[in-house]
C-alpha cells in the first residue's frame, strides 16, 4: 500500500480552492500554511494503519477528527479573508471621510 | 443687527450639518464590521488550554508507569474535562462578542475533537502506542493552534 502524502494534500487544495472560489486567491498562503501542518499527521495515521495499530475501521474516527480540522481551517481562512476584507473597506472609507471633512466649509 | 445674525445662523447651520455628516460617515465606518473584534481575554483563554493540553500530553509521553499515568483513562479523564470546561469558557466569552459565530462553531468543533478523543482513550483504557500518542497530542494540539491562528488575526478596536 502506497501513499502519496504529496498528491493527497495537493488535491485536498484543490477541494477547498473549488469551495473558497473567489476569496481564494486572499486565502492560498493560510491554506498552504494549514495544509503543510498536517502533511506529517496523515502519513502517521497511514504509517499506524501500515503497523497494524489501527485497523482501516479504527482509523476512522481519526479521519473525522481529521474532517473536522479542516472544517476549522476553512472556517478560520473565512474569517481572516473577512477581516482582511474590513481591514481595506476601512482604509478606503477613511480616505471618503477626510474627502469630506476637506470639502465641507465651516 | 440682523445682517450680523445671518451668517451666525448660516455658520451654526453649516456645523451642524458637517457634524451630522460626519457622525453618520463615522457609524457607516463603525458598522460595517463583519468579524469579532481581537479579544486578549480570549487569546489567553486559549493560551491557557494549550497549556494544560501540552502538559496532558507531555505527561502521557513521559510517564508510562506510574499510577497516575494518564496513559491510563482513569487518570485522563480528569485533564480532558478541563479541557472541555477551558474551551466552554472562551465560547461564553465569544457570547458577548457580535459577528463570533464562526468563532463559536471553531470551538465546538474542538470541543467535538476532544470528546471524541476523550471516548476514543476510554474504549482502549491505555493508550501506550507512542505513535497513537503523538496522533492524539498532533490533533488536539493543532486544534487549540487554529483557534490562536484566527483569533490573533482579527481586528483590533481602535478606540
Amino acid at each position: 500500500m502506497s501513499f502519496e502524502i504529496d498528491e493527497v494534500v495537493g488535491d485536498m487544495a484543490e477541494a477547498i480552492k473549488g469551495s473558497l472560489k473567489q476569496d481564494w486567491p486572499d486565502a492560498k498562503e493560510a491554506v498552504k500554511q494549514f495544509l503543510d501542518r498536517r502533511k506529517e499527521r496523515m502519513k502517521l495515521i497511514a504509517e499506524l494503519v501500515l503497523k497494524g495499530v489501527l485497523t482501516t475501521e479504527t482509523a476512522k474516527p481519526y479521519l473525522d477528527i481529521e474532517k473536522k480540522l479542516l472544517e476549522m481551517e476553512i472556517l478560520g481562512v473565512s474569517i481572516i479573508t473577512k477581516a482582511m476584507a474590513e481591514k481595506a473597506a476601512n482604509k478606503a472609507m477613511k480616505v471618503l471621510v477626510d474627502a469630506v471633512k476637506a470639502a465641507i466649509p465651516v | 443687527m440682523k445682517s450680523r445674525k445671518r451668517p451666525l445662523a448660516l455658520m451654526k447651520s453649516i456645523s451642524l450639518r458637517k457634524t451630522l455628516m460626519m457622525s453618520l460617515l463615522v457609524t457607516a465606518v463603525a458598522s460595517c464590521s463583519l468579524v469579532p473584534y481581537y479579544d486578549a481575554g480570549v487569546i489567553e483563554q486559549i493560551e491557557e488550554t494549550t497549556a494544560t493540553a501540552d502538559r496532558f500530553y507531555l505527561l502521557m509521553a513521559m510517564d508510562s508507569t506510574s499510577e497516575d499515568s494518564p496513559r491510563k483513562y482513569d487518570a485522563a479523564e480528569p485533564y480532558y474535562y478541563d479541557l472541555i470546561l477551558d474551551l466552554r469558557k472562551v465560547n461564553r466569552m465569544n457570547e458577548y462578542r457580535k459577528k463570533s459565530d464562526a468563532s463559536t462553531k471553531q470551538v465546538d468543533l474542538t470541543i467535538d475533537i476532544i470528546e471524541t478523543q476523550k471516548s476514543l482513550h476510554a474504549s482502549m483504557e491505555r493508550l501506550d502506542d507512542p505513535g497513537l500518542i503523538e496522533l492524539h497530542r498532533s490533533q488536539t494540539m493543532d486544534a487549540l493552534y487554529i483557534l490562536r491562528a484566527t483569533e490573533s488575526r482579527l481586528p483590533k478596536q481602535s478606540n
